[in-house]
């Protein structure tokens, strides 16, 4: 038992990572995901990486001591509307439209401007749930959870039955203020259980107990609709994997960055974990490091990922949009837009428009010579001398210069640069990468933080490629790239730690109450570690972060801020409970929102309090263990020899220069290369622009620091997102 | 102007519409409103130095469309006394001067960059209160400005870089509502983090770029606009549109524009419309022209960043004192939800109308959206004993347009809030001494039509955890006129109710009855006072509200009968309708064969209550002239009618038959009849068409050949209606 396995099934490569835990050795391998049973890519590239410790996929599982797993089968069924299941909804006589309603915003949730602004293309989603499969049942509590009217089991039992003849396999229980007394739903789920004892039930008062009847139902029915598709495919993976080995329960990670064993896991938290695995790829390489702050950037053939580690930890969004649909399951704070590799360039009457239109995997950039014949983003890299067209992806894909110039030719430079290609390919990097940078500079800023303050870590196909571009354009000085974990995310998986949440509303009386406040903070500590407990893990190694999510009285923006940590470790606290949140609230949000955005003598409301009970994993990859031949040599100058050279085209310093290249797989500890050069790695190639300097560390990252000599957007200030007027206090 | 390659340009500009983003978000994070926080009612943009709008933010649209007009009047008055200088901002509701109505406060700040002025950075929100003799800023007995709220002319707010804390308490002693003093410095944090941006950016580049890039974001707009406008077909197009109550009374007033669209010229003349009035349901120019340009934008710059570009290509006309010019002292506090969103719901109509003529561009043609909007809110004592006004904003859930081939999106939110928001029933009840009996999608209130208009909703909702009566002001227009109109032979949408149930017995105690429909509120039910306020609100009491539909596109008899079925088993439609208006027969399942034989009798009918229909009010002479027919090719009208300028015809595309010639009024061909509006749907105005002072009826017009619907005008019977004339085929290519 010395093995531990992480595996990221993503769109396109199914990741997988192994570290030998005995001597801290990590390998790497991809596998072509198989949409039609992922079973197959998944076992393929576990084979893979056995095979790279000479072990059989056998041998390799049953020396496993914990298997890890992020899977895109839940996002499929969100996106594609394929394999979901047949659904039911119990909801509170007088709203069972409220699914459909959507709060309107439904029709424009998650979209970006340019689409909202085009009306008539505006729909709201597919339903999950259509409206003869919703069933309101006579019953109300009110805000405080007192019973108006009685639910009767009768009713519920006819609707149950009809639901039943209609088909549903999974029921959604979502009544109105069951957060703040669950008895009506836990009444229903008997019931259910009675009638129907095979099928699934997920009810709102356990999935997000929170205020918001729309979003509690919406994260409910979204639940209930991944769920069974989730649990049939866990079914099958865990009987390969036992049949193949594996001794130990498969762990799955969540988007609220943690694993949990497949008892525990909440299906609608699956959905989207990829992005999350990488922040917490992020997260350990930044305590390992030492740099509390790191904002994390991934380019992908579509999107552009923006996410924050600050004081070392990442933030949670307080809600997500999938698909239009609205989800309070905990999911880390990760924005993206529209612009990746494959984002088209096009010339629209004088301007130079990138996106939002990509060429995907299909037909792909022009270079890829797949019959793409419009420019991307991908295409103006290779034209720059970015790329090797030779060893792209490993040398299993020939990039077309030839074609590449034809499509910036003709649909670019010709109308837009006077015929000049190399122009209209650094003119379209050069308008992405400010786009990038400007999503890095709202994200930071809009969370109160300096842009400047942050180390820039890039993983992606595509980031490190664009990270000093974009990176200078936000005003970040330093980026690291990890040269250790190619299969970032299948890294975050494999080290994620085992967590659990728990939250709950928290009525104004209550959270006045320090004594009532405390009372429920142990109550949701005691649900979490309970729930970590059943997963086999002891009490002594959680720590507990407890937060509350709060707002000024009368005003609608909530603000999450943590229990400090001299009240966490039992010292007696000097103050109470209470007035700690508050200060905390209070120094947040000025940070954020200035010092006026409030009224004088309005008070901190806690509107609901959670804890993240964590069981840290303790697991890293060592230093230099990429390879077996990956002992730091000793022998090697701190200046390694380039493989070889060929022209890349700075822009910013006026042309095109020799620029050295250098074999990723080569670069040790202490190794210093200067820019301007170019790192190929097995996925993609780090640029290191003129007057740029990197360095490899002992984990292997490559640390870029800029030259500070360029030109920013920003004043010199410190953490000052909210500009405050002279006189607003 | 200074060179700026596109490269450079595109870089820029992708930082001034990310600056328009970031300001609103900053305004609804410092803000508490509900209204703002929950519904989105707010804008913010940036402007070049003469007022002209460069970018706005995602929000009402109608509100950004005003911050040209706020910065003229800004200019044009506090130039010299007491200056505008680097760091101040003055804020400005007058609606006279540019704002939309008086809860719609707007801040505008000028950056100075080097000492000189380079633009201007604004918001723009609805106050959760302006003061004025009634809460929330609606006083439903004005009969002049003096009876409404505050109204601030350009003030200086800020003076360099100081906030004039004079001048804000001078506001909020005027303002009964404290939290509204948030939505004031929420105005003040947003401007003051788009001009830091905006100087940032103009050090960077240099503020002659910036000035280049700003006016050339406004050059690119403007000429996207002409090559689609030199694209469509030119002609003369008439709508007309309602309002059915003035603030005093349940009277109609018409609103009457007359597009003329020739070459890349565009111009609405509203000429015709009626005079201004003396109750709060007018708007003032700068209401009108918001609302045409945001009309204008929505039909035709879907794809194109919305900014004064668009209105160089557009020129509004309009004798001055009408109930869309209403003038200084004319009350116009309710305009947003009255004449504003009624004009730009025709201006999409009748651009619909001209895109319908086109092959290449008619997809992009709608039936008008929910044509109203309403103002309510209830205020009483929390259960913390503080008195609070509750904004009920459901009605922001309003249905949608039918588009050419596709249903209107149901409860999908009203046209002119881009992003649309509700709260939800627990925040609300969470807030405020209210207990909510059910919120629906409202069956039968999306206009019917081959494609479906969307549906509305409906409330009902009942005092709790109070001792005291609360009081509701309940404002709004649309009750009896089905402003939501249809297209291309479709149906209006639903109209507003607003009922009363005085005896429904208190909720929560023994015995107390909860319930889910309206069908089941007990006690007898009253059509409730629209445009009144402090109506008393008895713990007894559940009060119910619907607002409008969205209208329907093309013959209902044309809709696919599955559908039909479809939308009864949904209960978006019922049995009743789909019998009557779809002339679908469902028994125990979809009847294809009793339904054909009952459309056909149903298209019998029509044609044997018809007649020929004589136009009594032609366009004027001259606009049906223009250039001779070009090309000799035919066009279609959607695929309802072929317009043949060879042959110089209209006719039927269903059955061949010949309706006019080409260049004619298509009515002129068809036979119509004129049915009470309240009669042609079971939300169409019945429960207030006995207090209306003035009839409102349906023209339905119908193909002498086949008796297939193709037109449905909104008329007061005897008085003037649409009308359209295209005088040439549009290429339908953008060159």
């Amino acid at each position: 038992m010395q093995y531990v396995v992480g595996v990221d099934i993503g769109g396109t490569f199914t990741d997988v990572s192994v570290i030998d835990r005995n001597t801290g050795r990590e390998v790497i391998a991809k596998s072509p995901t198989t949409p039609h049973d992922l079973i197959e890519g998944l076992l393929d590239g576990v084979q893979r990486a056995a095979a790279q410790f000479q072990l059989t996929l056998p041998e390799l599982l049953a020396a496993t001591e914990r298997f890890s797993h992020a899977t895109t089968q839940t996002t499929n069924v969100m996106f594609t509307w394929q394999d979901g299941a047949i659904v039911g909804l119990l909801t509170t006589r007088g709203f069972g439209d409220e699914l459909l309603i959507m709060r309107a915003r439904g029709r424009v949730a998650g979209l970006g401007l340019a689409e909202r602004r085009h009306l008539r293309l505006t729909d709201k989603p597919a339903q999950i749930v259509p409206r003869d499969r919703i069933i309101e049942l006579a019953e109300r509590v009110d805000r405080s959870g007192k019973v108006l009217e009685d639910l009767r089991e009768e009713n519920v039992e006819r609707a149950v039955e009809r639901l039943i003849a209609s088909g549903v396999t999974s029921f959604a229980v979502a009544l109105l203020w069951s957060h703040q007394n669950p008895a009506h739903e836990q009444r229903v789920l008997e019931v259910i259980r009675r009638v129907a004892p095979h099928a699934h039930v997920s009810l709102s008062s356990d999935i997000a107990p929170v205020t918001g009847e729309y979003e509690r139902t919406s994260t409910t029915v979204v639940n209930a609709f991944v769920a069974p598709t989730l649990e049939r495919y866990l079914v099958r993976l865990e009987e390969r994997l036992r049949a193949n080995g594996l001794q130990v329960p498969i762990l799955i990670f969540q988007a609220g960055g943690g694993v949990n064993d497949i008892p525990s896991v909440l299906p609608v938290s699956t959905i989207e974990s990829g992005p999350a695995a990488g922040m917490v790829a992020v997260q350990k390489l930044a305590e390992q490091i030492g740099r509390p702050r790191v904002i994390a950037t991934d380019v992908g053939g579509t999107t552009f990922k923006v996410g924050l580690i600050v004081d070392g930890r990442w933030s949670m969004a307080p809600e997500t949009v999938i698909n239009q649909y609205t989800l309070l399951s905990p999911m880390i704070d990760v924005v993206s837009i529209g612009a990746g590799g494959g984002s088209i360039a096009w010339a629209d009457a004088g301007r130079l428009r990138i996106g939002p239109e990509s060429a995907g995997a299909a037909p792909g950039p022009a270079c890829y010579g797949w019959g793409g014949t419009r420019p991307t983003v991908t295409d103006a890299d290779a034209l720059l001398g970015y790329l090797n067209p030779a060893r792209f992806l490993d040398g299993r894909i020939q990039l077309r210069l030839d074609l590449a110039t034809e499509a910036m030719r003709d649909q670019v430079a010709d109308p837009l640069f006077g015929g000049d290609v190399i122009a209209a390919a650094a003119g379209v990097r050069r308008v992405v990468d400010s786009q990038m940078g400007d999503l890095i500079r709202k994200a930071t800023l809009e969370r109160g933080f300096d842009p400047r303050s942050f180390l820039l870590a890039a993983y992606g196909g595509a980031g490190p490629v664009h990270a000093a571009s974009y990176a200078r354009s936000a005003g970040v000085r330093q980026i690291m790239v990890p040269l250790s974990a190619t299969a970032f995310s299948a890294y975050g998986v494999v080290i994620s730690d085992t967590v659990r949440s728990v939250q709950r509303s928290i009525s104004p009386e209550l959270g006045r109450d320090d004594a009532s406040l405390a009372a429920s903070y142990d109550e949701v500590c005691a649900q979490a570690i309970a729930a970590l407990n059943t997963q086999g893990v002891s009490s002594e190694s959680i720590t507990l972060n407890r937060w509350a999510d709060m707002r000024y009285e009368r005003q609608l923006h909530d603000v999450r801020v943590h229990v400090s940590d001299s009240d966490e470790d039992g010292a007696a606290p000097d103050r109470s409970l209470v007035t700690g949140l508050s200060q905390a609230f209070a120094d947040r949000y000025e940070v954020l929102f200035g010092k006026t955005a409030r009224l004088k003598d309005a008070n901190p409301r806690i509107l609901r309090i959670g804890v993240d009970a964590t069981a840290p994993s303790g697991i890293a990859a060592g230093a230099g263990t990429l390879s077996p031949d990956s002992s730091p040599d000793t022998a090697a100058s701190a200046h390694p020899e380039p493989e070889g050279s060929r022209p890349v085209y700075w822009p910013e310093d006026s042309g095109w220069l020799a620029t050295a290249v250098y074999d990723g797989e080569a670069l040790r500890d202490g190794h210093v290369v200067s820019g301007p050069a170019i790192v190929e790695q097995p996925g993609t190639s780090v640029a290191i622009p003129p007057r740029a300097r990197a360095r490899v560390d002992s984990l292997r990252n490559l640390i870029i620091t800029l030259d500070d000599t360029q030109g920013t957007l920003l004043s010199e200030r410190e953490d000052t997102g909210a500009v405050a007027l002279g006189s607003m206090k | 102007m200074t060179k700026v390659d596109p490269v450079l340009f595109e870089v820029v500009w992708h930082k001034l519409l990310d600056i328009t983003e970031e300001m609103g978000i900053k305004y609804m994070r410092t803000s508490g409103s509900p209204v703002l926080v929950g519904a989105y009612d707010a804008s913010t943009g940036i402007t070049l130095p003469d007022g002209r709008l460069v970018a706005m933010g995602p929000y009402i649209t109608t509100q950004a469309h005003v911050l040209n007009l706020i910065v003229e009047s800004v200019l044009r008055t506090r130039s010299v006394n007491p200056g505008i200088n680097p760091g101040d901002m003055l804020i400005c509701n007058d609606p006279y001067l540019g704002a939309t109505h008086q809860p719609d406060v707007a801040t505008v700040a000028p950056v100075h960059h080097s000492g000189e002025l380079r633009a201007w950075v604004g918001s723009s929100g609805h106050w959760l209160d302006i003061g004025g003799s009634e809460p929330g800023g609606f006083n439903m007995n004005a009969e002049s400005v003096f009876d409404e709220g505050l109204r601030l002319p350009p003030t200086k707010i800020v003076e360099g870089g100081e906030i004039r804390e004079d001048i804000v308490e001078l506001i909020m002693a005027q303002i009964r509502e404290p939290l509204a003093e948030l939505d004031l410095r929420g105005q003040l944090v947003a401007n003051e983090v788009g001009r830091t941006r905006l100087l940032e950016i103009a050090d960077d580049v240099g503020p002659a770029v910036l000035d280049t890039v700003m006016r050339r974001g406004i050059d690119h707009v403007a000429s996207g606009m002409r090559r689609r406008l030199r694209s469509l077909p030119d002609g003369v197009w008439r709508e007309v549109q309602y309002l059915d109550h003035d603030g005093h009374r349940q009277n109609v007033r018409k609103i009457v524009c007359t597009l003329t669209k020739r070459g890349e010229e565009l111009t609405l003349d509203f000429t015709g419309s009626d005079p201004q009035v003396n109750g709060f349901a007018n708007c003032a120019a700068g209401g009108l022209r918001a609302a045409v340009l945001s009309g204008v934008c929505i039909a035709l710059g879907y794809d194109l960043t919305w900014n004064d570009g668009v209105s160089e290509c557009v020129t509004i006309k309009a004798p001055r004192r009408t109930i869309v010019t209403a003038e200084y002292p004319t009350p116009v506090s309710m305009s947003t939800i009255s004449a504003i969103i009624v004009t730009l719901n025709l201006t999409l109509v009748v651009l619909s109308r001209m895109l319908l003529a086109s092959p290449k561009h008619h997809e992009q043609a709608m039936a008008s959206w929910c044509g109203t909007s309403l103002g309510v809110s209830m205020v009483g004592v929390n259960r913390d004993g503080i008195l609070t006004v509750a904004p009920e904003a459901s009605h922001f859930a309003a249905g949608c347009g039918a588009r050419s081939y596709a249903d209107g999106v149901d409860t999908g939110g009203i046209i002119i809030n881009t992003t649309a928001n509700i709260p939800s029933i627990e925040a609300t009840e969470d807030a405020y001494p209210l207990l909510y009996l059910f919120r629906r999608q409202l069956t039968d209130s999306g206009g019917a039509g081959r494609f479906r208009g969307g549906v509305s909703g409906e409330v009902a909702i009942t005092p709790y955890d109070t001792t005291e009566p609360l009081s509701t002001s309940f404002a709004g227009v649309g009750s009896v006129t089905p402003n939501a109109v249809g297209i291309a032979g479709g149906m209006p949408g639903a109209t507003v109710r607003y009922l009363r149930f005085e005896d429904a017995s208190a909720i929560g105690s023994d015995g107390a009855r909860l319930v889910g429909t309206l069908a089941d509120i007990p006690g007898p039910r009253t059509a409730g006072p629209l445009n009144s306020s402090k109506i008393e609100f008895d713990l007894r009491t559940v009060e119910y509200h619907n607002w409008q539909g969205g209208g329907g596109f093309g013959d209902p008899l044309d809709r696919d009968s599955q559908k039909v079925s479809d939308d009864v088993r949904l209960g978006l439609v019922s049995a009743e309708q789909a019998r009557t208006t779809y002339g679908v027969v469902l028994d125990d399942g979809l009847d294809r064969d009793a339904t054909t034989a009952l459309r056909a009798e149903l298209r019998r009918g029509r044609l044997a209550r018809s007649h020929p229909f004589v136009e009594a009010y032609p366009l004027p002479k001259d606009s049906g002239e223009g250039e001779p027919p070009s090309g000799g090719e035919s066009v279609g009208y959607w695929d309802i009618l072929t317009i043949d300028q060879a042959a110089d015809s209209i006719s039927c595309t269903g059955c061949g038959y010949r309706l006019t010639r080409a260049t004619a009024d298509v009515r002129t061909g068809c036979v119509v009849e004129e049915v009470p509006a309240w009669k042609t749907g079971p939300i169409h105005g019945g429960d207030y068409v006995e207090a209306s002072a003035v009839p409102i009826a349906m023209r339905l017009f119908y193909c002498p050949g086949c008796g297939r619907q193709l037109e449905v005008d909104l008329i007061v019977p005897g008085g003037i209606g649409p009308s359209s004339v295209v005088t040439r085929g549009g290429t339908g290519a953008e060159s």
